[in-house]
């Protein structure tokens, strides 16, 4: 029966040159599906406890889903994941594009890569054949030279590269791995990662079409989404239309934008910088990711005698918008646009680059620099010149790019006094561009995900499902529609609950993770900042209290069959979910539950949210 | 008396206006927001963000001559777009 799964994984061991191919079978794909949960097996299972996030015993994991490549709008999807140089825990980040379906179409369903180059390589992999090469004269360069040399060298221009910048080979603990040049797996530093193994690229070409079971419901969704949705009123109108920053305002009037290291609600001149002005002034093009029509990114183009932005490396995405733009008191669009082209080019997480910089100036500004030799002229708010001189300064850790590329939590610590008070972290992954304060959506994510401060949604039910199946966030897939395309892709009859249980498989499996590594329930909670009232705007009497998010908290543990005082799973959860605690080595990390659960009750809650999107 | 209105994302298409871009419309004295948002098709169960003269407004704010008006789609509780 033909289907989407390929049970291929390729194994790549760049201390001794070893290739291989892994057939986990059909019944691990089935029980992990993709992304997030392929990536927790294998560092849970294969990195050895305690061990350096830059050491070559990390695993570097690319997990596509199992409708990645089939062509299906929203199906351009794939995550990348390691143990975090920035956070010492589970570390993980989705990318969209072409590179994820390349790899599929090429027959694989994922790539684990270990082990350390003596000098730089990169990795081809055309359909079953894989290279290790000499990737000396790459070494240095920014992405988009890079692309177009490895294109010319491998004389095939439709290649598709995954890449590090000098970022990830200065070992910035949240350098990127950018693929297409302009999208990128960007949080918790998978580009340093990669830059430790002496992994410059990894090239791919695929020219098998990705097998699926049933064509019918994957033609006729593909057709609702193009036909039916984005036109004027339809779900997806608005992205297609705009892409992502069209909210600017909203968050303007309602208070809640991320303004000087999300200090204030409000920023003067904030709609400058939004999705509609872009559009009016630098957006040259939309642009899509593999089979899709929605088409939501944005291709901005500025040649002026003062500033110039490549459309090749996109456009700025909202959290970009925030990050180098609002956070650090900027409304200057061409100076964002630049930014945005820098973080692609030279390899850094946009939204780590963005808080750490505004960190930094909250921390000029109020004289706890001093030692570094910088003040609130020198570093300051609003400045763009201090925020694009940053990001180079960073990417290459010159001068106080140095300490500033090692996160802020660990600049804080650097620095010493209480400058930790002020950095806007979960779990030392820097807070994305959404105020917890004012959305409940993130009260209920930021804590309890097992990356940290991610707005994805790690530990939700809906984005988690989306993210392992291999479907981007933003289509409007509701959950029934999602269970059916993976149904048509793979041939499988899976039910709800058997997909609900994908998920709390993948969860549990990344909190042991975290557990193991050293992570602990007092983790779970959001940084000081986000407990004090914002400075500006309609919100400043709203205090968001700690006690609301440990009652949240725990209420989540119980939920997903952790024990309450220390989200450890209970050994029947981990029987039910097939969780082999001899083999994980885990029993330190278990808890027996106190009131044994009658015959046939589920040791974890069931939910079935259809609530959010819908289907046709 | 007559409202100046900015409408984003889609509602521009309650006012015939482009997104982003503004357009005037005429109403009756001592009207509110509600009563000009329902007078365009825009019913009480629709959520949206509100702004008056650059405040943070709600359908129950009066509205007089040569007010300017945003309808947005609201973020806080929201999506993570």
């Amino acid at each position: 029966m033909p289907t989407s799964v390929q049970n291929q994984i390729l194994r790549v061991n760049l201390s001794n040159g070893r290739i291989w191919t892994e057939k986990p079978g059909i019944s691990f794909f089935r029980s992990h599906l993709g992304g997030r949960n392929v990536i927790a097996h294998y560092l849970l299972t294969e990195i050895p406890k305690g061990s350096d996030a830059l050491d070559p015993v990390n695993r570097l994991v690319f997990a596509m889903g199992p409708v990645t490549g089939i062509a299906l709008p929203g199906a351009g999807r794939h995550s990348v994941g390691a143990k975090s140089p920035l956070t010492g825990l589970f570390g993980e980040s989705e990318a969209g594009g072409y590179w994820g379906s390349e790899l599929k179409q090429a027959g694989w369903d994922g790539l684990v890569i270990e082990g350390k180059a003596e000098t730089p390589v990169y990795l081809w992999i055309k359909d079953q054949v894989v290279e290790i090469r000499d990737a000396r004269h790459l070494w240095g360069q920014v992405t988009g030279p890079v692309e177009n040399r490895l294109r010319e060298e491998l004389g095939d221009t439709q290649v598709r590269v995954a890449q590090i910048g000098p970022a990830g080979e200065n070992l910035v603990r949240y350098a990127c791995i950018v693929n297409d040049l302009n999208e990128v797996a960007g949080r918790t530093g998978l580009g340093a990662v990669m830059g430790s193994k002496n992994l410059k690229a990894i090239a791919v070409r695929g020219s098998h079409r990705v097998e699926v079971s049933n064509t019918l419901p994957i033609k006729t969704t593909a057709r609702w989404v193009s036909h039916e949705t984005l036109g004027e009123g339809g779900s997806h109108h608005r992205l297609h239309t705009w892409g992502t920053g069209a909210m600017v305002r909203s968050k303007q009037l309602e208070g809640h934008l991320i303004v000087h290291n999300f200090r204030d609600g409000q920023l003067d001149h904030a709609t400058d910088i939004d999705a509609i002005t872009m559009q009016n002034k630098v957006v040259d093009h939309m642009d899509r990711c593999f089979a899709c029509s929605v088409r939501c990114k944005k291709r901005v183009k500025i040649d002026t005698e003062q500033v110039k932005v490549d459309p090749k490396y996109g456009g700025p995405e909202y959290e970009t918008l925030a990050a180098i733009g609002t956070n650090t008191g900027i409304t200057d669009i061409m100076a964002v646009c630049k930014g945005n082209e820098m973080l692609n080019y030279l390899g850094l997480d946009s939204i780590s680059a963005g808080a750490t910089i505004a960190w930094a100036m909250e921390m000029a500004e109020t004289g706890r620099f001093a030692d570094q030799g910088l003040d609130k002229e020198s570093l300051r708010f609003g400045s763009t010149e201090s925020v694009l001189e940053m990001i180079e300064k960073i990417a290459y850790r010159k001068g106080v790019g140095d300490l500033l590329a090692e996160g802020s939590l660990r600049a804080a610590q650097i620095i010493g006094g209480d400058a930790e008070k002020y950095v806007v972290h979960v779990k030392g992954l820097e807070v994305a561009m959404h105020d917890p304060r004012a959305m409940k959506d993130m009260r209920d994510n930021y804590p309890i995900t097992p990356t940290g401060g991610d707005h994805t949604g790690a530990g939700l039910k809906r984005t988690s499902v989306r993210n392992t199946v291999g479907l981007c966030q933003f289509l409007q897939y509701n959950d029934a529609k999602a269970l059916e395309l993976l149904n048509a892709a793979t041939g499988w009859a899976m039910t709800p609950e058997e997909l609900h249980e994908t998920f709390e498989r993948g969860l549990t499996l990344a909190r042991l993770f975290n557990l193991r590594e050293g992570m602990t329930a007092d983790d779970d909670r959001l940084p000081d900042r986000l407990h004090e009232p914002i400075r500006m705007g309609p919100l400043t009497n709203h205090v968001l209290s700690r006690s609301e998010i440990r009652n949240y908290v725990a209420g989540y543990y119980e939920e997903r069959g952790w024990d309450k005082e220390e989200g450890r799973p209970y050994t029947d959860t981990l029987a039910h979910l097939n969780i082999d605690i001899e083999e994980h080595d885990i029993a330190d990390h278990t808890s027996e539950r106190p009131d044994p659960l009658a015959v046939g009750t589920l040791p974890y809650k069931m939910s079935h949210d259809d609530s959010n999107g819908h289907a046709e | 008396m007559r409202i100046r209105i900015r409408p984003y994302a889609d509602f521009g298409r309650f006012f015939s206006a482009e997104p982003g871009q503004t357009c005037v419309v005429s109403i009756e004295e001592g009207a509110t927001v509600g009563d000009l948002l329902e007078a365009h098709g825009i019913e009480a169960s629709v959520r949206v963000t509100l702004g008056v003269n650059n405040q943070l407004a709600a359908r129950e704010t009066q509205l007089k001559d040569g007010d300017n008006l945003e309808v947005l789609a609201p973020m806080s509780g929201g999506s993570t777009q």
